[in-house]
């Protein structure tokens, strides 16, 4: 049942995939030049001024954008490696950090599948428009990932994860129903980037990269207002798990529509379980209902591995230091 | 707060004094998280004396402007403005630019710290209630209780008056003389669930039954009982075979469970009559069980719970 | 009968049902039903693998019989699917497209279903069943025991037939072209002369030889006479006569006929115990059966033979299988035996000449007919004729209701046909004959099981009760729980029986308690002497048989107990501890199961067991994943 259906999936990416790249071969990048009569000119400040030649940003090297999307394949199927083999949280953290560095940092923030929906909605609504090959690449590579082994890509690439993911301290549980209500918010958010991205070029807007929240903070600069909102959600994700991605990730919930269909993933636990209980405890997204995973929330973290007695680590000396203390080491 | 910290750092630097650890991380987490309030307070500064000071400069440059285009006295006044209003720009951005990086810097150590501190405490212990529920369910509204007992017994309202025409019509059945004692009692207490004293007059002001061969029989076989059942009638067998497979540890448990007082063998609600009898006859499936009309098998003092709760959600849908 | 093309049986007796076989059932029901094909799905009885219930049974139309086990829901519509082709294109497509699918997703109805498989001509299964002898049995899993057609196709009524010398017509059936007279009428001295020949003893426990009963119920005066079945199966963990009534109903009410007529009794009385609803309804549906196709009720077959029976519902009281208190009951009074003679043959039920026979018995009883006293007799040994059927249960990998010669040791019994013990546990003892029998030890598990050899190695045949102990069983609570059912069961007439009883279990307490006194032993043994002499009934007399055989072959289990404090195999809760060990993973499992709190909440560390608090509920052990918690 569920492998034919990932199997229309599959044909449905593919195809979609194809038509894109085939748009982009043909398709003809649509013009732009800033007009010279709107750039300050020199009758209208005088003083000598000399208007320079309109710049446009150079284009990446070809070879520099490759290395994105194989650097962006292999960091996922690492991270699947590693927690789905290895169920390894140490060193996907390392991962993480490494992710957060070259896409977060180093890239700052983009191009990222979760604005690149905004590309393939413009790219299939308008004819003139152009999408990257490798754009088209950076938005379909999670999807097909999570078709197989779920939101590997969440849990390790993803910059806004990772950094949400890194600063994480004592997590509070949210209630599940709260946790479902602001889980909508994805679904509004998702419309209205489709919407905006969907209008003709004058009016077009690309919301996701508008009001990324983070991004501003891998540039160390921007307006005033999304710094405050990538501070404040930061602070917030220190208690609470991954906001961004739980709520409002509009990539996110295309993702989960794909760990449907994945025949693989976190899955409490593989060999032997218990049930006793730890890894719903130690989950901070609540994507462990019932001492099952739930796939489509699942962001990869590991940490239901990590906190498993059986592959965890036991405690064996702590006992006598706790014991010491007048209440018995409870908190 | 509930939540387990893995024991991950603070487990591997096991061979430091944990106050030690402590100490260290809070050293450094105490002046990061100051330089990162501090670095957030000075870009905060930073912003908003430049956008205080930016409609003023602007205003003042523009003025300028008007001025150079009439008097070019003025021109080299604006170019040292501007150059000056550059100047400035660009040693707030250079500023700005050390001071968000030493953010970076101090809240990555921050974080870090304050991670190893987490991890450093007396782990949080989940309370034990957030992972075993309090299992007994709610009790049933009375009517829903009396649809969902799978005893034969007629609705409450009739048995609470002891209509003794059921009595009347089970001796016009069975028949007056004294053999026909235990088939009666049996038959009362199909409709009554037990042997209520008037019933029992009754059999003996219609019968040649005696009270005293009532008494006698009705405390001779086990199958008779002179007090009230609960809602549930639960049965464990103590055959041989659910001895040994631990039919003693399954009655204790649930004993424990239904909140049946020593001695008793129905709780103080009425809910559930639990009783030992000798042999249900599926030794095959020992330890066995029956609630009211319903038998489950392979059961043990964890599983015997559950057994009885499915029964009776399984009942109430 | 022309039979269907494919049949699915599912065995429901109460133990079926226990399992979950209801369930089964519908969906098997319902996938027929889709197939087209709805009559195909039959219950029938128990056919004795009670432990591995569910069982289901397709009979194909190649007649190959496949045979599945532990049956779910699920696999019941699987199972169906892969016998039946269905009626309808629409069905057989989708269906089709279910198994396809199946099998892409890697539960393919084929793999789970052949997991389910009982292979009964390989591996451990085939010592199961083809090392039985089934007599009594015969019928059990082969017939729906609600209809007297599948009975009858299986020579059913043919022995009551032979022995009236006619046939009874049978309302609609192609038999009614055959002749009336089948052959010559047996005289009832024939029958009981073949009873006799057969060497049939009575199954209930005692053995005594059924003929003889017989020919002595022949010889009363009068013309009142009574046959009673004896269906008050009361000893814990037996359950052959609750299967057999279950399962085969009719051949129980022909052989009390055959009694019936044997002996000239009109009335038979069944007497079952109240905790088999099960059987009591079939054999009431039988009875009707029976009499609306005139194999009871008056002048059966047009001869002068009739006969009346009732049921009557046991009202718990071991006591009552012992024929006096039987019948003390029956008549309305406390179940208290009397003294014996007059037996109740001669002076008996409402003071008549009275013939009790136990289920088990009286099932013999056509076979022995329809095939001949010889046939029965060449099976068992020189005293103990025919075959004998045990309720194999306890720490038996293989379980249920087993029908074996007499003869067959008991090692045949447990290794052979049970598949040994469970868990890989070492076979310590079986207990036989319920709380009238005793513990033999594995050391005498070559003793041939027929009633002479058992009384030898001082425990009886009793009713059947087979119950199989690992080294985790302590003999001394098996001894206690015997004498704790004895002592509530004792009717109180007898004051060995009653105060003996009582002082027993007072010591076996202490020595469970680990409050032994030094003279402890010398006093049992010193008072199951006095109650087995001065008892007025088998309960009395037997009661001390299992004290009597655990102190002669498991004596120094009793020494620890009360020198040591200790019990061996960790069973007396006041003697043992639970202890966690150090493949504890801190799980926490045990702690959250505890109910009683003795168990602190501490994740990732070892855990410790608060021994003042600890019940001994055994619920940790159970609980734990990794067998982290022993008993010491």
């Amino acid at each position: 049942m569920i492998a034919a259906w990932r199997f229309t999936a599959l044909v449905i990416t593919i195809l979609l995939s194809t038509t894109l790249w085939t748009s982009s071969a043909f398709g003809q990048p649509a013009p732009y030049d800033r007009p010279v009569d709107a750039a300050p000119q020199a009758k209208n400040i005088g003083g000598g001024y000399i208007t320079p030649e309109v710049q446009k940003p150079l284009p990446r090297s070809y070879w520099l954008e490759v290395l994105d999307v194989a650097l962006l394949a292999a960091a996922m199927i690492l991270v699947s490696w590693l927690v789905l083999r290895r169920r390894n949280r140490a060193w996907l953290l390392l991962v993480t950090i490494a992710s957060l560095a070259y896409f977060g940092f180093y890239r700052e923030g983009c191009v990222c599948p979760i604005g690149s929906i905004q590309n393939v909605v413009v790219a299939l609504t308008d004819p003139e428009y152009s999408i990257p090959i490798f754009v088209t690449a950076i938005f379909f590579l999670p999807l097909f990932m999570a078709l197989f082994v779920g939101r590997a890509f969440c849990g390790g690439v993803c910059p806004l994860g990772a950094i949400q993911e890194l600063v994480l301290l004592k997590p509070v549980r949210v209630p599940r129903r709260l946790d479902r209500t602001l889980g909508l918010l994805k679904y509004v958010y998702l419309a209205l980037a489709i919407w905006y991205a969907a209008q003709p070029i004058a009016d077009r807007d690309f919301v996701i990269c508008r009001f990324d929240p983070f991004v501003s903070i891998f540039r160390r600069t921007g307006f005033a207002h999304m710094i405050g909102i990538g501070i404040g959600l930061l602070a917030l994700s220190m208690f609470v798990g991954r906001p961004y991605c739980r709520y409002l990730c509009p990539y996110g919930e295309l993702l989960s529509w794909c760990t449907r269909f994945a025949s693989r993933g976190v899955t409490i636990t593989p060999d032997k379980e218990i049930d006793c209980g730890l890894c719903a405890d130690a989950c901070p997204y609540g994507a462990i209902e019932k001492n099952r995973a739930v796939r489509k929330s699942c962001l990869y973290c590991a940490r239901c591995y990590a906190s498993c007695p059986r592959t965890g680590p036991m405690v064996p000396t702590v006992r006598s230091e706790a014991a010491a203390s007048p209440d018995g080491g409870r908190s | 707060m509930s939540q387990i910290v893995v024991p991950t750092l603070g487990h591997r630097l096991q061979s430091i004094p944990r106050s030690w650890q402590r100490l260290t991380a809070l050293c450094i987490a105490a002046p990061a998280g100051l330089i990162v309030l501090a670095c957030i307070g000075m870009l905060t500064w930073s912003y908003a004396t430049a956008r205080i000071r930016a409609p003023h400069d602007e205003q003042h440059v523009l003025e300028l402007q008007e001025k150079a285009r009439t008097d070019a006295a003025f021109a080299s006044e604006l170019a040292d403005e501007q150059a000056m209003q550059t100047e400035f720009r660009q040693q707030r951005a250079a500023k700005d630019a050390r001071i968000t990086l030493m953010l970076l810097l101090a809240s990555t150590a921050f974080v870090a710290s304050m991670k190893w501190l987490v991890s450093l405490r007396d782990r949080f212990v989940p309370l034990q209630s957030q992972f075993v529920q309090l299992r007994l369910p709610p009790r049933a509204p009375a009517a829903a209780g009396s649809r969902s007992s799978a005893l034969r017994r007629p609705e409450s309202g009739e048995v609470s008056a002891i209509d003794l025409s059921h009595v009347d019509r089970i001796v016009a059945e069975i028949g007056r003389s004294a053999e026909a004692a235990i088939p009666i009692l049996q038959a009362i207490q199909s409709i009554y669930r037990y042997l209520p004293d008037d019933a029992l007059h009754r059999v003996c002001e219609l019968t040649e039954i005696t009270p005293a061969q009532i008494a006698g029989t009705s405390s001779f076989y086990k199958q008779l009982r002179r007090t009230p059942i609960g809602e549930h009638f639960v049965r464990v067998c103590h055959g041989t075979a659910c001895h040994v497979a631990g039919a003693r540890q399954v009655t204790d448990e649930l004993r424990r469970h239904l909140e049946i007082p020593e001695g008793a063998d129905t709780d103080t609600q009425q809910r559930f009559t639990l009783d030992e009898v000798a042999c249900l006859g599926c030794c095959s499936l020992a330890p066995v069980l029956m609630i009211d009309e319903h038998t489950s098998g392979r059961l043990t003092s964890l599983s015997a719970y559950d057994a009885l709760q499915t029964f009776l959600t399984e009942q109430a849908s | 009968m022309k039979r269907r093309a494919v049949e699915i049986r599912i065995g429901l007796s109460s133990c079926g049902i226990a399992s979950g076989g209801e369930p089964v059932l519908a969906a098997l029901k319902e996938a027929a039903q889709e197939a087209g094909a709805k009559g195909i799905v039959k219950t029938v009885g128990c056919n004795g693998m009670c432990s591995r219930e569910p069982l289901v049974e397709v009979l194909d139309a190649d007649g190959r019989i496949t045979m599945y086990e532990n049956v779910s829901v699920t696999d019941a519509r699987r199972i169906v699917q892969s016998h039946i082709r269905p009626l309808r294109p629409v069905t057989a497509v989708r269906w089709a497209a279910e198994r396809l699918i199946g099998s892409v997703r890697g539960n393919g109805c084929r793999d789970t279903i052949q997991q389910r498989r009982v292979d009964p001509a390989h591996g451990a299964d085939a010592t199961y069943l083809p090392r039985q002898t089934r007599i009594v049995l015969e019928n059990c899993g082969e017939i729906d025991p609600r209809s007297i057609d599948d009975y009858l196709a299986r020579d059913g009524y043919r022995a009551l037939e032979r022995c009236l010398g006619r046939r009874i017509e049978a309302p609609s059936s192609e038999r009614k072209t055959e002749s009336d007279a089948v052959a010559n009428a047996l005289a009832p001295a024939d029958i009981i002369a073949m009873i006799r020949d057969s060497g049939l003893r009575g199954r209930g426990g005692a053995g005594f030889p059924t003929g003889r009963k017989w020919s002595i119920a022949r010889d009363q005066p009068g013309p009142v006479k009574f046959v009673i079945c004896n269906g008050d199966e009361g000893d814990p963990g037996a359950f052959m006569d609750r299967l057999v009534l279950e399962a085969d109903p009719h051949r129980v009410l022909e052989g009390l006929a055959i009694a019936a007529y044997a002996i000239g009794a009109t009335e038979g009385i069944f007497y079952i115990r109240a905790e088999y609803p099960l059987a009591l309804t079939h054999i009431r549906e039988a009875i009707r059966q029976a009499e609306a196709r005139g194999y009871l009720g008056p002048r059966i077959a047009g001869t002068g033979f009739s006969l009346r029976l009732v049921v009557r519902e046991g009202a718990g009281a071991f006591v009552c299988g012992e024929e006096t208190a039987l019948i003390a009951s029956l008549e309305g009074r406390r179940g208290m035996p009397h003294l014996r003679p007059p037996y109740p043959v001669e002076v008996g039920f409402r003071g008549k000449p009275t013939l009790i026979n136990n289920v088990e018995t009286l099932a013999c009883v056509p076979w022995i007919i329809r095939r001949g006293a010889a046939a029965f007799a060449s099976l068992g040994t020189e005293t103990s004729k025919g075959t004998k059927v045990f309720a194999l249960a306890g720490k038996i990998r293989r379980g249920g209701l087993i029908e074996v010669p007499m003869g067959t040791t008991i090692r045949d019994v447990v290794e052979g046909i049970g598949g040994g013990i469970k868990d890989n546990r070492r076979f310590k003892a079986v207990q036989l004959g319920g709380p009238s029998g005793g513990c033999l030890p594995e050391a005498l598990a070559d003793t041939p099981i027929d009633y002479d050899s058992l009384v030898e190695t001082g425990t009886i045949m009793g009713s059947g009760g087979l119950i199989v102990l690992d080294d985790r069983d302590c003999m001394v609570d098996i001894a206690r729980f015997f004498l704790r059912f004895t002592q509530a069961e004792s009717c109180g007439k007898c004051t060995f029986c009653r105060i003996g009883t009582k002082r027993m279990l007072e010591i076996l307490d202490r020595l469970c308690t680990g409050e032994g006194r030094s003279d402890d032993l010398e006093k049992l043994e010193e008072l199951a002497d006095r109650v087995s002499r001065t008892s007025l009934c088998g309960l009395g007399q037997t009661a001390p048989n299992p004290i009597a055989t655990t102190l002669k072959y498991f004596r120094s289990e009793y020494e620890a107990h009360l020198h040591e404090r200790r019990c061996p195999a960790g069973r007396c809760v006041d003697l043992i501890k639970y202890r966690v060990t150090d493949a504890c993973i801190g799980c926490t499992l045990c702690a959250q199961k505890c109910p009683v709190g003795a168990i602190a909440f501490r994740p990732y560390e070892k855990h410790e067991i608060d021994d003042a608090l600890c019940t001994r509920c055994d619920i940790c052990r159970q609980a734990c994943q990794d067998d982290a918690i022993e008993v010491v």
